[in-house]
């Protein structure tokens, strides 16, 4: 029982996701077949609908609006400040911080990751590999965003008579920005939204808070 | 078998912050002692289930659209 415990957080994390992406599976057919249908065609399999280019633009278009959310916060968090922020560091700590603090090289501790304790390229990669992780699989997704999204579109067009348009064409849609800035502009209010609520509200027991007694003006500091 | 010891880390110590808090300042790493060195297995069974996830979630939305393009 202590491994699942030690790991419930991410492992109830990836159950919902299972569940979610579950849920929009069956919504997303019931949808495309009505759409379908409204244009006089026949309705589309459950497995046809999971192999479409439907079903991934709008799982593609979700998933890259997560991943820059993430990569963008990670990114602005080692140069930006919010004072009073627990999402934040303390004004004044601005910058990728000292080798000794980060616990590198000549500092790495007997337990240090391997690439921690390494010079040159393996600790340059390795220091920034959660932005490198974040930024791929950002570029992927929204990558298969724009291929899936030209073919619904190509689709559609052809449904209206209408000649298909190339994958360079595509981004230059009102449709591809619409999909994608849509997603962004939730992300980044999300996050805008945590770090400045963050400052003044507090939530007992959770790592994302300050403790409830400490102070607004105290930043970087998070429940035990 | 090697018996395994079991060192409890130190107590952070608390320190006023410039700004007038109290906060907690990490042991210096000369006095660390670990409760557990390495990894545990379920930590990198996490990580690697959910770069799986992540991969296998790419190429598939990847392929199923290239496929169609």
């Amino acid at each position: 029982m202590r491994p699942l415990r030690d790991n419930a957080l991410s492992l109830a994390f990836g159950a919902i996701f299972m569940l979610a992406l579950a849920g929009q599976s069956i919504a997303g057919w019931f949808e495309n077949n009505e759409q379908l249908q409204q244009h006089g065609l026949p309705a589309e399999g459950f497995g046809a609908f999971l192999t479409s280019a439907e079903f991934v633009v709008d799982v593609a278009e979700n998933w890259q609006s997560e991943f820059l959310q993430f990569f963008l916060f990670i990114a602005a968090t080692i140069w930006l400040v919010q004072r009073g922020s627990p999402e934040s560091k303390k004004p004044g700590d601005e910058g990728p911080d000292s080798d000794e603090a980060q616990l590198v090289g000549p500092y790495a501790r007997p337990d240090s990751p391997a690439w921690a304790k390494a010079r040159g390229i393996r600790q340059t990669v390795y220091s920034n590999s959660l932005l490198i992780v974040m930024g791929v699989v950002f570029v992927l997704s929204w990558l298969a965003q724009s291929l899936a999204g030209t073919v619904v579109m190509n689709a559609e067009n052809a449904q209206h008579g209408q000649p298909p348009i190339t994958w360079l064409q595509y981004l230059a849609t009102a449709d591809f920005w619409n999909r994608t800035l849509q997603n962004w502009q939730s992300e980044f209010l999300a996050v805008g939204a945590m770090i400045a609520l963050s400052i003044f509200l507090r939530q007992r027991g959770s790592s994302e808070s300050k403790p409830v007694g400490a102070p607004h003006h105290q930043s970087a500091v998070s429940g035990e | 078998m090697r018996r395994q010891r079991r060192v409890k880390a130190l107590p952070a110590r608390r320190r006023r912050s410039k700004d007038g808090g109290v906060c907690r300042e990490e042991p210096h790493m000369s006095e660390f002692t670990p409760e557990e060195e390495g990894a545990r297995r379920g930590e990198a069974v996490v990580f690697w289930a959910w770069i799986t996830v992540l991969a296998g979630g790419l190429a598939y939305m990847l392929a199923i659209a290239a496929s169609e393009l």
